[in-house]
């Protein structure tokens, strides 16, 4: 009987993972090499994914800067609204992408509040790097924020408490102590972001069609040349995002996580 | 010179309340958990704020400054050495974020008399409780503070090297002149370090004084359970000078119609198999109920219908008068033996 209970589990387990692995198999391996070489030699698909990769870079660093602090303030400080502050961090995670890039595009665009705001310094954000990053930020923060509010929890408070005794002030003692120690969940945090930002498409879509990301020139592809034209774009892309998880990861876990010790 | 004016503060259900003492020397916070010991450590380290009162240091009101201004050294109860440096790294800190001059050998000199020469370049994980202690105080001590607060600074040491460390904080005490609170639970502790021990009990003082007095006359019948009493005797007066307990008569400073709780340390009740002349006045016969061998003394019960009674006394003795279980004998004490308590 334990044994069957085991057996199910690792069949179910095993749909799992098949069900993950399968598709992004299929790609890898039933893209033809030819297709995969044209689209290596093409200008717009390279420039797409390397516009896919900067924005997602840009938009997990400024998030870094503004996230942090959030993050910061949740996790160590009490004040009015906490709660509700942390359900605004979450309700990127919880709409649909495409009524968050409506909701930017009404914000951020000609028209918008701080879109108008913005035009007066010739910023634009409808149809520039500018909107991609925005997209990109709305919809990934909340992963970077998350993890370096656990991170800051759970350090352990005597850390702080030594760290002030020992004459730093709060900026001292974040930038000594709290920023080394929770280093890795925010470096976690921020894989995580850009991972979700360079998939988005969503958002993006509505708020800069053009310059065209990966996500946007596949699904052009896709739905004016058909699969066959969308695959290798497909292949480029999967390929290179996880060989820098995977390197991104690594390093990760390579570094010391303080709390286990 | 510290001193802790009226000094209170409400947590919840807990308070503080009206704390007032004030310190020169090596002072032990004696007292249960729960008692408040580490709020009050909270509150004169700056981590928390007080409702009422104040914090002289040297004459300087410091009651509203920020725990980095205090110049009050805390070392915290497993040391809290920062686990992302290694053992310079945390010396080093507090002089890096004062931005003074750091002197390696200086602090090296420093790290050799207190006996860490041998582990400044490791890793502060894998280090003996006791290592990280006195690491963690030596990096206390860097700051140059003008007072210093223990935090339990044994209980996250091993029973068997806990000894050494009372050595070296005996040492460390002999050598610094600043003002010290060593806060702790445990009595054995406090009567070996300290030059005067502030008795805690449910966020109130409930006694100071020096070890001795501590140990010999404790005011509150909390104190005398705290610090292991053996004997608390609640005596009837019948006459000035008389109590009674049961049917049993008993010599005490007390008046007539009164009602007085006693204690009496193990050791001041010697054991006789028969009365004699002696300036103590009580001799009360009893039976012997058990004999315990303790190693460096001996416990014996004594009991009668109206009392128990514990005496300590050496194996020699024990020996001598052949006591056995059960058998009859004096219980001898002098009145002045016998301390009051409220």
């Amino acid at each position: 009987m334990k044994n069957f209970k085991l057996l199910l589990f690792i069949a179910l387990g095993l749909i799992g993972v098949s069900f993950l692995i399968i598709p992004i198999l299929s790609i890898l391996l039933g893209t033809p090499l030819a297709d995969i070489k044209t689209a290596i030699l093409s200008k717009e698909v390279v420039n797409s994914i390397i516009l896919t990769l900067f924005s997602g870079l840009i938009s997990t660093i400024i998030g870094i800067v503004i996230g942090i602090p959030i993050a910061y303030l949740i996790a160590f400080k009490d004040f009015k609204g906490k709660g509700l502050l942390e359900s605004i961090i979450d309700i990127p995670v919880m709409i649909p992408h495409t009524a968050a890039g409506i909701a930017l595009l009404s914000v951020f665009g000609t028209r918008g509040l701080l879109g108008n705001m913005f035009s007066v310094f010739g910023i634009k954000f409808v149809g520039t790097i500018g909107g991609i990053i925005i997209g990109m930020m709305f919809v990934s923060i909340t992963y970077l924020i998350n993890a370096s509010k656990e991170g800051f929890k759970s350090i352990d408070r005597k850390y702080i408490k030594a760290s002030m005794t020992l004459g730093a002030n709060e900026f001292g003692t974040f930038f000594h102590i709290i920023l080394p120690l929770s280093f890795k969940d925010i470096i976690s945090g921020s894989i995580m972001s850009w991972a979700r930002a360079i998939s988005e498409f969503g958002a993006i879509v509505i708020l800069a069609y053009h310059p065209m990301i990966a996500p946007v020139l596949i699904y052009e592809r896709f739905s004016t040349y058909g699969l066959k034209y969308s695959r290798p774009v497909v292949f480029l892309i999967i390929t290179i995002s996880l060989i820098i998880f995977i390197i991104l990861r690594l390093i990760s876990n390579k570094m010391k996580n303080f709390r286990d010790k | 010179m510290l001193e802790i004016n009226n000094l209170s503060l409400e947590v919840g259900e807990f308070s503080l309340q009206d704390i007032n003492f004030s310190v020169t020397d090596y002072t032990v916070v004696l007292g249960p958990t729960g008692s408040g010991k580490s709020l009050l450590v909270e509150v004169i380290s700056g981590l928390r704020k007080i409702d009422s009162g104040s914090i002289i240091l040297n004459n300087e009101d410091i009651t509203n400054y920020d725990v980095n201004k205090r110049k009050i050294g805390v070392l915290l109860q497993d040391g809290a050495l920062f686990p992302h440096m290694n053992v310079m790294e945390n010396l080093k800190f507090p002089l890096k974020i004062a931005k003074r001059q750091i002197d390696t050998y200086e602090i090296e000199n420093l790290a050799d008399e207190f006996g860490i020469s041998h582990l400044l370049n490791r890793t502060c994980q894998n280090l003996s409780g006791g290592e990280k202690q006195r690491i963690a105080l030596l990096r206390t001590m860097l700051t140059k503070p003008d007072a210093l607060l223990l935090d339990e600074p044994l209980t996250a040491i091993d029973p068997s090297k806990k000894y050494q460390m009372q050595i070296f904080l005996k040492h460390f005490k002999s050598r610094s002149n600043i003002p010290v609170i060593h806060v702790t639970h445990d009595f054995e502790e406090a009567y070996f370090l300290s030059d005067h021990i502030v008795v805690l009990n449910n966020g109130n003082v409930e006694q100071i004084g020096k070890p001795k007095d501590i140990f010999r006359h404790p005011k509150s019948l909390f104190v005398a359970n705290f610090v292991q009493m053996e004997n608390i005797l609640k005596v009837k007066g019948i006459e000035e000078g008389q109590g009674i307990i049961g049917n049993s008569k008993i010599f005490c400073h007390i008046d007539k119609g009164k009602e007085k709780m006693f204690v009496i340390r193990a050791d001041e009740i010697i054991i006789a198999d028969r009365r004699f002349k002696s300036s103590a006045r009580n001799f009360i016969k009893m039976n012997i109920k058990n004999i315990y061998d303790k190693g460096n003394q001996v416990l014996v019960e004594l009991e009668n219908n109206d009392m128990f009674l514990i005496s300590a006394i050496t194996r020699y003795s024990l020996e001598r008068m052949a006591l056995k279980k059960g058998e009859e004998v004096f219980a001898v004490f002098k009145v002045n033996s016998m301390h009051s308590i409220l």
